[in-house]
């Protein structure tokens, strides 16, 4: 490795639960403006990866360098305001709140430049304007429901909301876990542009766990594959279509599934 | 054009009742509700704390009553060195700043390296409650059982040399007027940054941390401030019933003001305020009425609204009100 540290450095993760390796020694790097998918079939541990990404759970061993900082052992808020913004696989949005005060609090918790950590009360960013979260809602398509209830939305309304959360929250690397779970053909369509173009414009750098081959296809990224906790094959989307063992062990059976990674 | 939200429109109504009340009764009762619009800021500040950040508290008593009792020692001139202070305002300024205090230092040992919440956090409030009592009742310095007498009501001079405010009908709009401060800057204080965030933890903690919000501190944030507010209402209290004790620090007072909230609704701060007010209000009606056995009557009549109106009854009556203006404006559209 030159010496510039890589963007996000991941060096043999390991996390056991019990006797279960739910991630097992799994290394690989992330570069600045890279975007890249994760798939594996279910249980193989691609959320787990994302909770340890998180700071959600504590690797049992193994290392997480991001931008050269150390991950892990440092509390949830601080990696979040560091640019780990995660959109988790189950909408998780504020559902007694009103859309533009999900977007608030998101605006509200972003990384303060040059006041990182200060916390409460001068960590509250005075950028939560209505023009930008007018402006992130025009992206999700969801400017006319600003002032309704966020549980009142639909599920596919539900992840783009999630994925509204992320951009407010200023990320530099977003963490997608399932962004187009449960949504219609029409609305995967939709998320996979949104996606794109938010990658194209800011360069912001992406990890998204997904599991619908044609949606993985569409977004053009390099592929990551798991098995049982380990990384065991990446590249292009076409040379993991190509690989006989991806294909046997993950392709051929019901790749079109959804559920829990 | 934005519209009002109902609970507003529900706290200018009371308003509005409240400001004409003295001028149709009996002058005892605008004297009681004096009193009553004192604990209604008591239930405002546990209505922030337990339905806007989710954190039930079942020891709120002990800010109440050290507000109570740092308002009677400071008009009392009972201050260790300074025998010469009497200032009702220096008494008001302690009455807040130290339940405030007391409530940020609890609120970092239960929060700042562990996540102490739910049933957890209320055990812990209410051995709080059970402990407060006893220390206020061993403490001779504070009266100990027979609590401090005579507290002076509110004194409009600097330092207690002034005139006092002690005719019914002047003290009764001061409480007014306080309490709508307090349930307006309550209100906003819950659409503020501060507030979102507040209700961000207690829709889903995790989320929120992910989002780059500082749970534990935003939780002694919120500790600290329902505990100021609780003990400026605790002061509130004491300069018009001229009478400090060990009770106001304890579990039966904090159990009170649990019921009036939940009785009123933990959604919406005016329906935390009109609870204890109502509540009040039926208990000393049926005290009349009923002689002893009127806690009876009370508690029947929390069991029975809290299985009718989950919500409470102004929660209920807001939230139906609101569905009511909702669909009228869509049809409308």
């Amino acid at each position: 490795m030159p010496d510039a540290s890589p963007f996000l450095a991941v060096e043999n993760l390991t996390k056991a639960f019990g006797g279960v390796r739910a991630v097992d020694s799994v290394s690989f790097t992330l570069a600045a403006n890279e975007m890249r998918c994760v798939i594996g079939p279910n249980g193989c541990g691609k959320t787990t990866l994302f909770n340890l990404l998180t700071g959600y759970l504590p690797p049992t061993s193994g290392s997480i360098h991001f931008e050269g900082a150390d991950i892990p052992g440092r509390p949830l808020y601080e990696i979040a305001r560091a640019g780990i913004i995660r959109k988790f696989q189950v909408p998780s949005v504020f559902p007694g709140l009103t859309v533009d005060e999900n977007l608030r609090i998101a605006l509200a918790g972003k990384a303060n430049p040059g006041k990182v950590g200060t916390g409460f009360p001068s960590g509250f960013a005075k950028r939560e304007g209505r023009a930008e979260r007018i402006h992130i809602l025009e992206r999700v398509r969801l400017d006319r429901h600003r002032h309704d209830v966020a549980g009142t939305l639909s599920h596919g309304q539900k992840q783009w909301l999630e994925l509204a959360l992320v951009l407010a929250g200023s990320p530099r690397l977003m963490l997608l876990d399932e962004p187009a779970a449960g949504m219609t053909r029409a609305e995967k369509q939709e998320t996979i542009r949104l996606i794109r173009s938010v990658h194209d414009e800011s360069g912001i750098s992406a990890l998204v766990i997904e599991h619908d081959m044609d949606f993985v296809e569409a977004l053009e990224c390099e592929v990551m594959v798991m098995m049982l906790g380990r990384v065991v094959a990446s590249g292009s989307y076409a040379a993991m279509r190509d690989d006989p063992m991806v294909r046997e062990a993950y392709l051929g059976n019901g790749h079109t599934g959804g559920g829990h990674g | 054009m934005a519209r009002i939200p109902t609970a507003t429109l529900l706290a200018l109504v009371a308003l509005v009742l409240f400001l004409v009340l003295p001028v149709v009764t009996a002058s005892w009762v605008a004297a009681d509700f004096g009193i009553y619009f004192a604990y209604a800021v008591f239930a405002v500040s546990l209505g922030f704390l337990w339905g806007h950040a989710g954190m039930l508290s079942f020891g709120h008593a002990v800010y109440f009553g050290i507000g109570a009792y740092a308002m009677s020692v400071v008009t009392l001139g009972m201050v260790p060195g300074l025998p010469d202070l009497k200032s009702t305002w220096i008494g008001l300024v302690a009455a807040v700043i130290i339940p405030g205090l007391v409530a940020a230092v609890l609120g970092w040992f239960l929060f700042a390296s562990r996540a102490l919440r739910g049933a957890f956090l209320g055990i812990v409030t209410l051995a709080l409650s059970v402990l407060a009592e006893r220390l206020a009742i061993n403490a001779d310095w504070l009266g100990g059982m027979n609590g401090l007498m005579s507290v002076p009501p509110i004194n409009l001079g600097l330092n207690g040399e002034g005139a006092d405010l002690y005719d019914t009908i002047p003290v009764y709009y001061v409480m007014l007027a306080v309490l709508a401060v307090v349930v307006a800057g309550m209100t906003w204080i819950q659409h503020r940054p501060f507030g979102l965030a507040l209700a961000a933890v207690r829709e889903n903690e995790l989320r929120a941390a992910t989002l780059g919000h500082n749970v534990a501190r935003l939780k002694i944030g919120a500790l600290a401030v329902a505990g100021a507010l609780a003990g400026l209402s605790g002061a509130l209290f004491v300069v018009q019933f001229g009478f400090a004790s060990p009770s106001l620090i304890g579990f039966a007072l904090s159990a009170d003001v649990l019921i009036w909230v939940a009785l009123g609704g933990r959604d919406f701060l005016v329906a935390a305020a009109l609870g204890a007010i109502v509540v009040r209000t039926l208990e000393s009606r049926l005290s009349n009425a009923l002689g002893a056995t009127w806690p009876l009557a009370i508690g029947a009549l929390f069991m029975v609204s809290v299985v009718l109106f989950p919500r409470g009854v102004f929660g209920e009556l807001i939230t139906r009100l609101d569905r009511l203006r909702h669909r009228r404006r869509t049809r409308r559209a």
